[in-house]
């Protein structure tokens, strides 16, 4: 890990990342954007078929054929791409460390804005799970919110993070054994 | 419309189709360098990091090469 050292005696338990369904829900737009020109150029293909006068009255071809065509068509994929590979990236850069001592929340907001907080597993004060709607009911996603006491309460928020209960407990689990006489 | 851009004529329509071409692609570039930078500074240990910069790389290529068909 670059983005934070490890204390001695500290050691990772879990790293995780969003829901794969989180990402392919945010993959979805794209795709479907990038199906658009298809649909309007086998629609325009359609109308050409039955009045030879549409595409004429258009300009021309508008079949693959026609170079101009082929050339906006590759921009505007190529963006459609680039926008895609960013959510990935985005997705793949974004991770929440669970260590026997904190939690290293890392989350990439953008190229060259790369946030890295730790939240001490001593100030936490209250762990809750929402799991809301079918799709994180289907396929066991959702978010869990940790409450830190201190001079300041904080809170941050693990959003689509796959079973939020087990890594609930497991966090529970660890501030258990960071305070071994108490009950937690 | 597709043909001639309406009231451009073909060399105005091929030299903006140029430079439109060369516009996207130095952007294109920009933005791969920007993000095989994050992936190899962020994400190089994992075992994901070189094939997605390599699949990335390849649908670039391979969509700025059927673009390049209508120069």
């Amino acid at each position: 890990m670059e983005e934070f050292t490890l204390e001695p005696g500290e050691t990772i338990t879990l790293a995780v990342r969003k829901h794969w369904v989180v990402f392919l829900l945010e993959l979805l737009p794209f795709f479907l954007i990038a199906l658009v020109p298809l649909f309007i150029l086998s629609f325009a293909g359609g109308l050409t078929t039955v009045n030879p006068s549409f595409a004429v009255q258009f300009g021309g071809d508008l079949t693959l054929g026609n170079p101009y065509l082929r050339l906006g068509l590759g921009l505007f994929w190529l963006i459609i791409w680039t926008g895609a590979f960013n959510t990935f990236t985005r997705y793949y850069l974004d991770q929440w460390v669970i260590t026997t001592t904190r939690i290293v929340d890392i989350h990439q907001y953008g190229f060259f804005d790369r946030h890295v907080s730790s939240f001490l597993l001593n100030h936490v004060q209250d762990i809750t799970t929402d799991v809301n709607g079918v799709f994180p009911t289907m396929f066991g996603y959702g978010t869990l919110r940790v409450e830190t006491a201190g001079d300041a309460s904080q809170h941050f928020l693990m959003t689509g993070i796959p079973n939020p209960e087990q890594i609930r407990d497991l966090i529970l689990r660890e501030i258990a054994a960071l305070h071994p006489s108490t009950n937690v | 419309m597709f043909g001639s851009f309406g009231t451009f004529g073909i060399t105005n329509t091929a030299t903006i189709a140029f430079a439109l071409f060369w516009f996207a692609v130095v952007l294109v570039v920009l933005y791969s360098a920007i993000a095989i930078y994050h992936w190899t500074r962020y994400g190089h240990r994992s075992p994901v990091a070189i094939p997605a910069i390599c699949v990335h790389v390849f649908i670039s290529l391979a969509l700025i090469g059927f673009a390049a068909t209508g120069l």
